[in-house]
């Protein structure tokens, strides 16, 4: 649950490690330990409504492109993505209006929503992706060969045993670290054999 | 025995005198009688006079005249009616037969009877039937042998009958027209005989009865006169019948009594006659100038010479007119010896050797006319006429009127009196050798010009002054049209004046009418021969005036009389002329300029419309009206520019413009212009069709130049966001024009064709604007509210968009995006407003607010976000409010909290000290660990405040400590004082 605002106004000062971090001066995304980072970071191009994932957001506006990231959210007029999930943080360019941050409660609700329905990437997507993927075998064919695979890579702990179309889910959900990767690795197996 | 005069008027049985006067009758009847018998024809003669004007007595005198004639005499009676058995009785029938019917007068009584209701229609009819079956029997006897009997009988015979005029016009040639019309029925001839009793005549009556009864000396001449003077002012004209009345009573006075002097206390004469017992009586009664007068009476007379000059010498007689005039009195008539009969005091007539003399009272004795001098005499003055008569006299006001006309007619200025002649008033203007005065009502414009002249070149003079009003038609530069002229000249006969004027009246009328210019000028031309007619005329139709219906000069006036009424049947001939020259159209709703292209289009077309007939010829198909014809004939005439002006100033002076009915000299102009007849040449100038050269092509140029320029309509609106400028096109077809033209009609239906494209654009154009103004007007009632955007980034982008809206001309969507603007500006408004109201609930500054909107502004779509931001920025102030208020609640609790506590401690433990929390916190839980209390407990009993109730139950769960170990502490507390029992804090 996000819970605290940090507004970063000056790059000297503060913890950068609120759930929400609001970076007015353009600080350097990993550096920033939250759990979303509105980054004002305008080029003056346009000004559009973020929508991430199907839900448009009016507590906060965007004003730039990410550069880097799986993009999340795109601009509702000019299509621009102006969301990303990068490093388990969603990053918006952008800033929220004045008026959310004197009483943000209805910031922090909209950005709940949001974190909720992004944050949950990561393992639990892969997890479940891969689960999908692995039943939909059984059923057509009786027998899952990406179960042989991920059993080998697990064995070995090898990344590169992973079948790129197993390693995609993996990038998709933005699962990157190895040892999350095996994690994920192990619960599904564990999962598949009760 | 009988007397020459009788008490009834009439003769009695025998008759002993012959009638004076009668002979130009009895000359006459016999003559036509003589014709008549030598062509072996029966006539019928009718003579005509009124009760008591001697026709009975000309019957007589015919009887007594005709020779070799066999002479009956009978009366007209109803159920009598036997003229037919008097020719059957006729002896002798070699001899002509002479059948005189009086006392017709019976019928005419019949006549009146049966008006009144006491005779019935078939009587009446029987009777008038009877009275034409024989007359006509008689003239035309082979068609009615049966009546008549013999053949023989009715041969040769004469049939004169008397009437009065009642009976004969209103009864006899209505009732009987094809005996008594003169013109188709089987009357062979009228005989009016004249009414009037002039005094010679009547002086020669008196003398003749009164010779016939060998009473000669009875009556002097001064009694004739009175009875005649008592007569005139009886009645103006004295019929015979009071003549011979009023003598009988005199014949009998000058018998059995005083004679004159009780004559006047007759009734009728005594109302005349007031001054009866003035001595003077019988010196005035006569009514003549008198040789002598009582001694010492000078006073009341004037002295006068009388004049006597012979009725027949016509050059004395106008110099005895000349010397009346210089006098001041009225000229004494000259054409009929009827006419001469006698005036009070003035003049009177006698006959002398069978001529007529005329005796005329003058001051003195003009030299011209010495040799006619009678004697001298004596005339009453003017009081004592009115001591003796009863009515005004008012002979000082006829010699005025004759003074001034003389002097004027010396002077030969006589323009004025001529204006009264022929009544004519307006505005004068001098002329060369004479006057002029044009009369300008709502009627014909008529002028009047008197021209004198003496000489030849002052002749030469008028007739170019009349040439040149003939040709011009105007007077002095005001149109006229028609002109009265008099030419006068004391020197020149009246022959010679018209022998030059007259011709020009032959010449068209302004040059341009149909008709010749005497239709429209009357020219009276009095030479030296009549100028004395023309005086005589004034001076009557002056004194007519001076008089009014009284006029006792009336019977002079005839001359005036005659030029009265040939002015009028000029000015009505005119007026008849001048109609032709009137243009109307019906009124209608379309307006003027579509009724003149109607006109000229059915003139193309050959087909008429429901305009004034005058817009066709004869033969009912459209034509130009004759204005037009005349007008373009004498505009042909002209090689020049012809500007809008002058064309107007020449319609006007041409045409009679003011009786035109809704059309003006304008209408005319564009008329021609319609039908090709006139160019347009230039701005306001045109020339006429035949000198037009290029002009009408470059005319239909700028024509079709016009219809091009409403192709595009283009509007410029004003808004708070600058000028919007609306432009569109209209779709007009004009096509391929011809503009090389040769005839008028070519260009006419040229013309018309194009004004009809012309009016079809001109419609076009109009709805194409009112729509575009609709759009405008919306527009910038729109750009008001956007205007509101100004502080925004916004605005620009809009102007921009709208503009290339507009440069597009996609009207619409620049208004849709006006109207979602102004939308987007009210939402805006409504936020600023809202602001406003928050703004220490927000605790935000303006900078924020214009951040936010900027962002939400700089959306293409921001009116979602917008109203979403509008909820929240409500809700989120009215929750801050609500926080501030909780705020403030807690700080108020506790520094009542701090109060209550310094308030205990003070009480209670005795230490005074100041409201700090942090120090009475540690004050209390020091002295509370002195006494061995829990702080806790203290503190919150502290809080409680001095003199207060302790609720331990509350203690208790506010505390977390056991109920009894709450009582243990409290009942110390108590011990020690710091609470009472019962525990109050």
């Amino acid at each position: 649950m996000l819970h605290s605002i940090e507004i970063i106004r000056d790059p000297s000062k503060g913890a950068y490690s609120a759930d929400v971090v609001i970076d007015l001066v353009g600080i350097e995304t990993s550096l920033i330990n939250a759990k979303i980072v509105i980054a004002y970071r305008c080029t003056g191009d346009f000004v559009d409504v973020p929508v991430i994932r199907n839900r448009e957001l009016h507590t906060v506006f965007s004003c730039g492109a990410v550069s880097s990231g799986s993009v999340i959210g795109y601009g509702k007029y000019t299509g621009a993505p102006v969301a990303a999930l990068l490093e388990n943080k969603i990053v918006i360019i952008g800033r929220p209006f004045h008026i959310y941050l004197k009483r943000p409660t209805r910031l922090l609700e909209e950005l709940r929503d949001v974190a909720a329905a992004n944050l949950l990437l990561g393992s639990e997507c892969a997890k479940k992706k891969i689960m999908e993927l692995i039943i939909g075998e059984r059923k057509a064919k009786r027998l899952s060969r990406s179960v042989q695979f991920l059993e080998l890579a697990l064995r070995s702990r090898d990344t590169s045993a992973i079948p790129s179309f197993i390693a995609e889910i993996f990038y998709e959900c933005n699962v990157t670290k190895e040892d999350d990767v095996f994690s994920v690795i192990d619960q599904v197996l564990s999962d598949l054999y009760p | 025995m009988g007397t020459p005069f009788s008490p009834s008027g009439v003769v009695s049985t025998v008759r002993k005198y012959r009638p004076v006067g009668m002979e130009r009758y009895i000359d006459e009847i016999t003559t036509a009688i003589r014709t008549a018998l030598r062509g072996g024809e029966n006539v019928l003669i009718v003579i005509i006079a009124p009760y008591g004007w001697g026709k009975s007595e000309l019957l007589d005198e015919l009887a007594n005249t005709l020779e070799g004639f066999e002479v009956v005499r009978t009366v007209l009676v109803p159920g009598k009616i036997s003229l037919i058995e008097k020719i059957q009785s006729r002896k002798d029938v070699l001899k002509p037969f002479l059948l005189l019917v009086d006392e017709a007068d019976e019928i005419t009584r019949i006549v009146e009877l049966q008006k009144l209701g006491a005779l019935n229609n078939d009587e009446l009819r029987e009777m008038l039937l009877g009275v034409g079956r024989e007359i006509r029997a008689i003239l035309e006897p082979r068609s009615h042998l049966d009546l008549l009997g013999s053949a023989d009988k009715a041969r040769n015979v004469v049939l004169v009958m008397a009437v009065t005029p009642q009976l004969y016009y209103t009864v006899l040639k209505n009732m009987l027209p094809d005996i008594f019309d003169i013109a188709r029925g089987r009357v062979y001839r009228e005989i009016k005989l004249d009414e009037r009793v002039p005094l010679w005549l009547f002086h020669e009556m008196v003398k003749s009865r009164a010779r016939a009864y060998g009473e000669e000396k009875l009556f002097t001449f001064s009694d004739i006169s009175t009875v005649y003077h008592i007569a005139v002012r009886m009645e103006r004209n004295p019929s015979p019948r009071l003549l011979v009345k009023l003598m009988y009573k005199l014949y009998q006075y000058k018998k059995y009594g005083n004679g004159i002097l009780d004559l006047v206390k007759e009734p009728d004469v005594s109302d005349l006659v007031k001054g009866r017992d003035n001595p003077l009586l019988p010196h005035v009664i006569a009514g003549i100038p008198v040789p002598t007068i009582p001694d010492g009476y000078n006073d009341h007379f004037q002295r006068v010479a009388v004049v006597k000059v012979p009725f027949d010498d016509r050059e004395a007689l106008r110099a005895l007119n000349e010397a009346r005039l210089r006098y001041g009195l009225p000229p004494l008539p000259t054409r009929d010896v009827y006419d001469v009969s006698f005036a009070p005091f003035d003049y009177y007539t006698l006959v002398h050797d069978g001529s007529v003399y005329l005796y005329v009272a003058l001051p003195e004795v003009p030299s011209e006319l010495k040799q006619f001098f009678d004697h001298v005499a004596y005339i009453p003055n003017k009081t004592l006429l009115k001591s003796v008569f009863a009515d005004d006299d008012k002979r000082d006001l006829v010699e005025h009127v004759v003074r001034h006309v003389t002097a004027r007619f010396e002077s030969a200025d006589v323009h004025e009196l001529v204006e009264d002649l022929v009544d004519i008033s307006g505005a004068r203007v001098p002329l060369p050798q004479g006057k002029a005065t044009v009369q300008n009502r709502q009627d014909i414009r008529l002028g009047l010009v008197t021209l004198h002249v003496i000489n030849e070149h002052d002749l030469r003079s008028a007739v170019s002054t009349i040439s040149s009003i003939v040709d011009g038609g105007t007077i002095a530069d005001m149109p006229v049209d028609s002109v009265i002229i008099f030419l006068l000249s004391s020197t020149v006969l009246s022959s010679v004046l018209e022998e030059k004027a007259a011709p020009l009246l032959q010449k068209r009328w302004k040059a341009v009418y149909k008709d010749p210019a005497h239709v429209f000028v009357k020219l009276f031309c009095y030479g030296a021969d009549k100028m004395e007619r023309l005086r005589d005329s004034i001076i009557f139709n002056e004194l007519r005036r001076v008089y009014g219906d009284e006029n006792p000069y009336s019977e002079h006036s005839q001359t005036a009389k005659d030029v009265i009424s040939d002015v009028a049947t000029h000015i009505e001939a005119v007026r008849r002329t001048l109609y032709k020259y009137t243009l109307a159209i019906k009124r209608s709703k379309e307006g003027k300029a579509t009724l003149l292209r109607r006109i000229a289009s059915a003139w193309l077309q050959g087909s008429c419309t429901d305009q004034p007939h005058l817009w066709c010829d004869e033969g009912g198909r459209p034509s130009l009206s004759l204005v037009e014809e005349s007008f373009y004939e004498y505009l042909a005439a002209i090689d020049a520019h012809i500007t809008h002006k002058t064309l107007e100033r020449e319609i006007a002076r041409l045409y009679p413009v003011h009786l035109w009915r809704d059309f003006k000299e304008d209408d005319l102009i564009n008329l021609m212009v319609l039908r090709g007849l006139l160019v347009p040449c230039g701005p306001k100038t045109y020339k006429s069709f035949p000198h037009s050269g290029d002009c009408a092509k470059r005319f239909l140029e700028s024509v079709i130049a016009e219809v091009r320029s409403l192709e595009s309509i283009s509007i410029e609106v004003n808004t708070p966001l600058g000028v919007i400028r609306l432009s569109e096109r209209v779709p007009l077809e004009i096509g391929d024009v011809p503009v090389a033209i040769s005839s008028p009609k070519e260009l006419s239906s040229t013309l018309i064709s194009l004004m009809e494209k012309r009016d079809i654009a001109i419609k076009l154009h109009e709805e194409k604007k009112r729509e575009l103004t609709a759009i405008g007007k919306n527009m910038a009632e729109l750009a008001v509210k956007v205007k509101g955007l100004e502080k925004f980034r916004r605005l620009a982008r809009i102007r921009e968009a709208i503009q290339s809206h507009l440069d597009r001309r996609e009207y619409g969507n620049a208004l849709s995006l006006l109207k979602r603007e102004a939308d987007i500006a009210d939402r805006v408004n409504e936020t600023i407003r809202l602001f406003h109201n928050y703004k220490y609930d927000l605790d935000m500054d303006e900078g924020e607010l214009h951040e936010d909107l900027e962002a939400i502004l700089s959306l293409t779509e921001p009116l979602n976000l917008i109203d979403v931001y509008i909820r929240d920025l409500k809700l989120i102030a009215e929750e801050l409010r609500t926080d501030r208020i909780s705020h403030f609640e807690s700080l108020r609790k506790e520094a009542e909290e701090v109060e209550a506590m310094v308030r205990w401690v003070r009480r209670r433990l005795g230490i005074d000290v100041k409201p700090d929390k942090k120090a009475l916190l540690k004050l209390i839980s020091e002295k509370a660990r002195k006494m061995g209390i829990d702080a806790h407990l203290m503190i919150a009993i502290a809080k409680l405040g001095y003199n207060t109730g302790i609720d331990i139950d509350r203690l208790v769960t506010e505390l977390g400590m056991p109920r009894s170990a709450v009582m243990a502490q409290l009942e110390r507390l108590a011990e020690m004082g710091v609470v009472e029992k019962k525990y109050v804090a």
